[in-house]
């Protein structure tokens, strides 16, 4: 018996069940993550798990205004082994991921997952240092950001900034910035911080019930 | 003119408008080749052939040639050269797997030995207590004249207690109960397994040894191949244990206290892995913190001197070290008063 697997409301090549999200997979037959496979019609939907993946958490807490459509161009940081990337490489279908991860532990699956896509090009970098891999990346219009350092927060903003991208989301760890304080404290001082740089904060959204002291701050240049 | 180079070709550029362009061969394995160099900081010929007229340059890599300046090149694209895709992703593809073929160097390996080294241990552990308690039920004495390796092989060679008695020449009365023939059969069964793992932990510790004299001899030396080895795994690499400053150094390993220290202000750590050095965990307790202290200072400078230079600074880094313990055994020979000291921190419980 098929699921009832429709598109989610508001936004392109996200479907949903009522309980789970899918994308379609782009690379049919395979997993990235050991994740559920659907067969539709004509297609297969790939299941999308939030305590896996923030971006799929962001997105079952409400947030519709992604700006991902299928030809995007996504500059990711800190794609690890490629879970969320390949779920945005499902959106941008006609688009482009491009991944930079600075662990060569992480890289080695990530470079398998990217093998099988066509869309996604790993690229082994620090995102510290944009200029190094700025020749490997082309048109980049939104920039991804889930990388739980000190400094995360200036990472971003200076990658906005190199690749001039007009959309981003920056994936917020707490707890990597400061141990100590209230998350929500946190999360106003990188409100201020990002808009003092001049990219507008249209949402903040707490990720706790998935991902416990992330929010998810949903970017405009 | 600017020179600037993307992932297919290099361009000399005026007024947002290509003036000429060197473009890469369109081929993967060729334009691997060339991302290749660029990460590696040389200058393609492509760049050469264009650098004659230029004025700036938008690459670290350039400054020879010209200006640095910052300039968009977005305007130069791809597929307007009959660049796909498709050829690009298979080219980083080629790349990257050089990248991660290239990456399983000594380190790497260095590092699963030390995890086998300690896996060894706990095992070498398990299986030792298990045997003393079965076979402490036939002949309990025995742990007080035996211990580790002697301990199992007495039971694989003789078996029962009279016979290792014999073989020891000694006599004693024994408070252990009777065994059969085929109780004892599994016991030595047992008693072979930790002769195994004792035997295969201390080719591991050679191993490491061999390969810590290859790779970091300095911080072999001062740290101990083990010790050395284990400093390097947990830093990620060689590389990065010599960029790091000594305190970090100090307590690498210790990052759960730390954490724990700053979330609940529990007392901060004073050695991580390093407590494991003689130095550090045969000093009185009040010492150890300035010892750990003492020796990180001087592993990062072994950790230096073997990753950058390659000289042999060991005998010295081992006189100061010595000088240095001196002076702290006569600066702080009694415990400070009224602090709490422990009965000498956790007890270890490892074979080193
Ligand atoms: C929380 S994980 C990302 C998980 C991934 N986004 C997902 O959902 O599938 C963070 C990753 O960022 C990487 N990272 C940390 N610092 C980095 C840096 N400076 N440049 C690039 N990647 C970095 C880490 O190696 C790690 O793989």
């Amino acid at each position: 018996m098929l699921p009832d697997i429709a598109a989610v409301k508001g936004l392109r090549s996200v479907y949903s069940d009522g309980h789970t999200l899918y994308t379609i997979n782009a690379s049919p037959g395979r997993t990235v993550y050991g994740e559920r496979l659907e067969r539709g019609e004509g297609v297969e939907f790939r299941a999308w798990n939030p305590t896996r993946s923030k971006l799929a958490a962001l997105i079952l807490l409400g947030c519709r205004d992604l700006r991902l459509d299928d030809s995007t161009k996504v500059l990711y940081l800190g794609a690890a082994s490629g879970t969320t990337a390949s779920h945005v490489s499902d959106i941008v279908v006609n688009g482009c991921v491009f991944c930079v991860e600075v662990s060569e532990r992480s890289f080695r699956d990530l470079v398998a997952v990217c093998e099988s896509r066509k869309n996604m090009i790993p690229i082994l970098a620090d995102a510290n240092q944009p200029e190094e891999y700025a020749h490997m990346i082309e048109g980049v219009e939104f920039v991804y950001q889930d990388i739980a350092q000190r400094n995360q927060v200036d990472i971003f903003v200076r990658n906005m900034a190199a690749f001039e991208a007009e959309h981003g989301i920056l994936m917020l760890k707490s707890r990597s910035i400061d141990v100590n304080r209230r998350p929500r404290d946190v999360y106003s001082d990188v409100k201020r911080s990002l808009s003092s740089k001049l990219l507008k904060v249209r949402e903040v959204v707490e990720l706790d019930r998935f991902a416990k002291d992330h929010a998810a701050f949903v970017v405009e240049a | 003119m600017i020179l600037t180079t993307k992932w297919f070709g290099s361009f000399l550029c005026e007024e947002n408008k290509v003036k000429r362009a060197a473009l890469f061969p369109k081929d993967p394995k060729e334009i691997a080749l060339r991302l290749e160099k660029i990460k590696k900081g040389e200058v393609l010929d492509e760049e050469l052939s264009l650098a004659s007229s230029a004025r700036q340059v938008t690459d670290r890599r350039l400054v020879e040639y010209g200006r640095r300046v910052k300039f968009d090149s977005s305007f130069i694209k791809p597929e307007d050269y009959g660049f796909s895709l498709d050829l690009y992703r298979e080219a980083t593809i080629a790349l990257a797997k050089q990248a991660v073929k290239a990456s399983v160097g000594p380190d790497v390996h260095l590092g699963q030995a030390v995890r086998a080294h300690d896996d060894l241990v706990s095992t070498t552990n398990l299986l030792s207590e298990r045997l003393h308690e079965w076979y402490g039920l036939h002949f309990p004495e025995l742990e007080n004249v035996l211990s580790g390796d002697a301990y199992a092989k007495a039971i694989t060679s003789h078996g029962s207690r009279g016979d290792v008695l014999k073989a020891l020449n000694l006599e004693m009365d024994s408070i252990g109960s009777e065994v059969q023939e085929q109780d004892l059969a599994s016991i030595t069964t047992l008693a072979s397994a930790v002769k195994e793992s004792l035997s295969a932990r201390e080719k591991v510790e050679r191993y490491i040894n061999l390969r810590m004299k290859d790779v970091a001899p300095n911080v072999s030396a001062i740290a101990g191949p083990v010790i050395g080895a284990r400093l390097i795994m947990h830093a990620g690499s060689l590389k990065r244990l010599a960029s790091m400053p000594s305190g970090t150094v100090q307590l690498l390993g210790a990052e759960k206290a730390m954490f724990r220290h700053l979330k609940e202000g529990s007392r901060p750590p004073k050695h991580g892995i390093l407590f494991a050095h003689p130095l550090v965990h045969n000093s009185p307790g009040w010492q150890r913190g300035a010892v750990a202290r003492a020796l990180a200072a001087k592993i990062c400078m072994a950790a230096r001197a073997d990753a950058y230079t390659g000289n042999d600074i060991s005998g010295e880094l081992k006189a100061q070290i010595e000088r240095r313990v001196e002076e702290i055994r006569k600066q702080h020979p009694n415990p400070p008063k009224r602090a709490r000291v422990r009965p000498s921190g956790r007890k270890q419980k490892r074979w080193r």
